[in-house]
């Protein structure tokens, strides 16, 4: 915290912090980093500067290590052709999807594109569904030099295999169907009320010149009638499904209420004895559309199902026997072919290394913290990630068999269907069986002591009493709480993992990537103080090897002036040895720095200057920020999971101030089980992971949280996708979840007083349709009223932390 | 007092002709974005203007 109060200078462009180190002045404004300079100086060059004045926070930091052949599988037009949505001989249009779109700098940036480049013609953004469709001349730009452009200007187009355009526009038809639904509800609704008014005042007895109230109850019937069978069809549609499968579920009692209430109303309006309750019946359908439509509100930008596909690249660099490179779809691989991996991308398919340095990162596949050195000849698995320059490699197996195409589909990972659960899905149940049974015991009171109402009696009941209040409640209590999750991070597949949460009795959290930073290390050094030239000396020769380790002391040791040694030796597995002005210099495993064996820990690393050894840098994964407080308040079971080996322990179980289960060396099938053991011993069990490797976990559990650092990034099939910097907010989400339970059983007493007071009116046979005009109404709107306040309330007690706690 | 039917008659009419602009409107896409046509409008042609002149 501390450094945040010495060093406020924020980048002109991302608005981030600036590290004093790597700050960059340009026009008498300061950037963090060089890709933001370079960003800021093309739009200044063009004079879209305006793009700043817009928004606050506009700028999107870039990565300006950006590698040129990034998007080199777009210069093979089969790939292109996916992109392109229009062609013809004047222009090309193509669609790309960019996650970073988020506010309205974005949108004018984006639709401003000609005038950085006069080949492009101009380029139109659908805001909702990140998408930009950018139009140009193919003659002097290529599908490739879009997709550069835009990610020169921090817009880097997102490309997986998973991009489903089939999905996408289904989710969008149906969409529109539920706004004209609820339209049509809404309208029908409204003129109902209207048409009632005369019923309502009790005008038939006024009605003497001829105008009949019958004319308005025969409007009312009309209008009815697409509230019934358009916008209540869903109601039908899902109770007879249910209905099929021998199971009732919440939509049956609706549909019976509706039934009995249309069916009434039709039998008053034609025999003349009254208005009927056809304002309750739309009324109720139009709420509960519209509570339904508030719930399932989507993120388009979040995908929870995501295919394994979409974690590797669409195209992969071949190179033929003439040494050309060129790029072809992953799947059209086949086994003999040499293909091409830059820095940092991911290995799609299984090879033998012939060519390069190979440091394969497995941590998303295996949890494994440190890169693996791979010897020329030596096979490497698809899904680890090259870190170490450009390297060549024979296909031993295509695509579609890898190893990880293999382990993802394992029997133990396919997707179980879980059980959900659903506190009001048991108290709706209860409510319904009671309502029947005082529907029945009026029907026969009334059938014994006068007939005529008896029928009335029975279906007052059904109509007042149908179980509507407490679906409503549910329906918009969630549907607010969902939107206060995502708006603090924790976005959530559906509503019923919000009530599942409150039941969770143990938490399992994964270690590499979760709780820690994926790629960084916490350095300590230990032993005789350093004076700055010897220090410098080790900072080199940490810098010129390639270990793990050794670039994670450099790292830390902040080698930045480009010093390096003549003479330095790498002897592999054991450390690395230095002479400079004939002083030898000695780093690595305590054994080969000091020929003692005394120290055991191999997180450690030694140094020795002339065969004195000076002290040990200890190398650690780093926390995440206010992870051990995060733990410390969980008032579960913790259990701690990891693919790492177990050396950290000691280190891990020092910073934790509670008792936890770690469990080290866990393969992704170890995690299945272990979830799978906890849960019978009737354990709701929430898993909290962010790889690969916790994959089958996550969906063994009954709720899986993957933990990500941005929305674009890929992760495993989860129920919910919790930002990584929200991760210290952990248990205020849980805190939450168990509030909203509580909103619940308020708003469900609530709707129950209201219910009492219209079931005793029905019982007694006391029911008029005024009664009911205002009953229905009042009790809807003070439920909506009383979640929104409770929700309101909620977020500030859970959330409204920032001022305190400055996390 | 008949004249109310009349009116009734016509008001519906006119509120079913609003109601098909709604389903119109939300079938061709209307409703689909939200953010960009209202922002659009709130941007300066700067350029453009300067070009003119």
């Amino acid at each position: 915290m501390s450094q945040t109060i010495l060093n406020t200078t924020r980048c002109f462009h991302c608005n981030d912090l600036c590290e004093p180190a790597d700050l960059l002045v340009f026009d008498s404004k300061k950037f963090c980093c060089s890709g933001c300079k370079t960003v800021y100086q093309i739009l200044n060059k063009n004079t879209l500067c305006d793009y700043y004045t817009f928004n606050d926070v506009a700028g999107i930091k870039v990565n300006s290590s950006m590698d040129t052949h990034k998007f080199a599988f777009l210069d093979n037009p089969v790939i292109a052709a996916k992109f392109v949505t229009f062609a013809n001989q004047q222009q090309t249009a193509v669609k790309f999807y960019l996650p970073q779109i988020h506010c309205s700098s974005c949108l004018w940036l984006l639709e401003n594109l000609h005038k950085i480049n006069s080949a492009i013609f101009f380029s139109s953004v659908n805001f909702p569904d990140k998408e930009v469709t950018v139009h140009f001349n193919q003659f002097k730009l290529s599908v490739r030099e879009v997709a550069e452009l835009l990610a020169s200007i921090g817009y880097e187009p997102h490309v997986a295999l998973d991009i489903n355009q089939a999905s996408i526009k289904k989710n969008k038809v149906l969409s529109r169907k539920s706004i004209i639904k609820i339209g049509v509800a809404g309208f029908c609704f409204a003129n109902i009320m209207m048409l009632s008014f005369p019923e309502y005042l009790g005008l038939e007895v006024m009605a003497k010149d001829g105008l009949s109230v019958e004319v308005f109850r025969w409007f009312n019937l009309f209008l009815s009638l697409p509230v019934l069978l358009y916008s209540g069809r869903e109601f039908f549609v899902n109770s007879w499904f249910g209905f099929k499968q021998k199971m009732l579920n919440i939509d049956a009692p609706i549909a019976l209420a509706l039934v009995v209430t249309f069916s009434r109303s039709i039998y008053e309006i034609v025999l003349q004895t009254g208005g009927g309750y056809l304002d309750s019946m739309s009324g109720i359908i139009f709420f509960m559309l519209l509570g339904r439509a508030f719930q399932t509100k989507t993120f388009a930008d979040l995908k929870f199902n995501r295919d394994f596909t979409s974690y590797f690249p669409i195209a992969v660099c071949k190179v033929s026997d003439t040494n050309e490179e060129y790029y072809l779809p992953v799947n059209e691989v086949k086994v003999d072919d040499n293909i091409r991996i830059r820095n940092n991308e991911v290995i799609p398919v299984d090879g033998i290394l012939v060519k390069g340095k190979a440091d394969i990162d497995y941590s998303f596949v295996t949890g494994e913290n440190e890169t693996t050195r791979v010897k020329i000849g030596d096979i490497i698995y698809a899904g680890g990630k090259q870190t170490n320059g450009v390297i060549d490699l024979l296909v031993v197996q295509p695509f579609s068999q890898n190893n990880f195409t293999r382990l993802w589909n394992n029997e133990a990972f396919k997707k179980e269907e879980k059980n959900g659960y659903s506190f009001t899905g048991v108290i709706s149940n209860y409510f319904a069986a009671f309502v029947f049974v005082i529907a029945f015991a009026a029907f026969t009171y009334w059938i014994n002591v006068l007939p005529v109402n008896a029928w009335n009696a029975m279906t007052a009941v059904l109509i007042v009493a149908c179980p509507c209040a407490l679906l409503l409640t549910t329906t918009f209590t969630q549907g607010f709480l969902m939107n206060i999750f995502s708006k603090n991070g924790l976005y959530l597949k559906n509503a019923n993992i919000l009530q599942t949460i409150p039941f969770v009795k143990h938490i399992v959290f994964d270690k590499t990537g979760t709780l820690t930073y994926p790629n960084m290390s916490s350095v300590k050094y230990t032993g005789d103080k350093l004076d700055p030239h010897t220090e410098k000396i080790f900072a080199a020769m940490f810098a010129q090897s390639l270990h793990p380790l050794s670039k994670s002391i450099a790292r830390s040791l902040n080698h930045v002036d480009g010093y390096t040694l003549q003479n330095v030796k790498e002897v592999t597995g054991k450390g690395l040895e230095a002479w400079e002005n004939d002083v030898h210099y000695k780093a690595g495993s305590a054994s080969f720095v000091s020929n003692a064996d005394e120290y055991k820990n191999d997180s450690q690393v030694w140094i020795a200057v002339n065969d004195i050894v000076l002290g040990n840098y200890a190398v650690n994964n780093l926390l995440r920020k206010h992870i051990e407080t995060m733990i410390f308040d969980l008032p579960y079971p913790v259990s701690v999971l990891s693919g790492d080996n177990s050396r950290s322990e000691q280190y891990l179980t020092s910073l934790f101030n509670r008792k936890i289960d770690f469990l080290f060396q866990q393969s992704p099938l170890d995690k299945l089980h272990y979830i799978g053991s906890l849960q019978q011993n009737s354990n709701i069990v929430m898993m909290v992971g962010d790889g690969l490797n916790d994959a089958g976990a996550l969906s063994k559990s009954n709720i899986g949280i993957a933990v990500v650092d941005n929305t674009i990034q890929f992760s495993p099939a989860s129920d919910g996708i919790l930002l990584a910097s929200k991760l210290p907010y952990f248990y205020h989400f849980i805190k939450a979840a168990i509030y909203s339970k509580k909103l619940i059983t308020l708003t469900f007493i609530i709707s129950l007083v209201y219910n009492v007071f219209g079931i005793y009116l029905s019982v007694t046979a006391q029911m008029s349709p005024l009664v009911a005009a205002i009953l229905m109404p009042l009790s809807t709107s003070s439920i909506v009223l009383t979640t929104l306040v409770g929700s309101i309330i909620i977020e500030k007690k859970c959330f409204n932390i920032h001022h305190s706690t400055n996390y | 007092m008949n004249v109310i039917i009349l009116l009734l008659a016509v008001s519906l009419t006119v509120a079913i002709g609003f109601l098909i602009a709604f389903i119109w409107g939300a079938q061709s896409g209307q409703f689909d974005d939200n953010f960009s046509p209202a922002n659009k409008i709130l941007f300066d042609h700067k350029n453009t203007e300067q070009k003119n002149q």
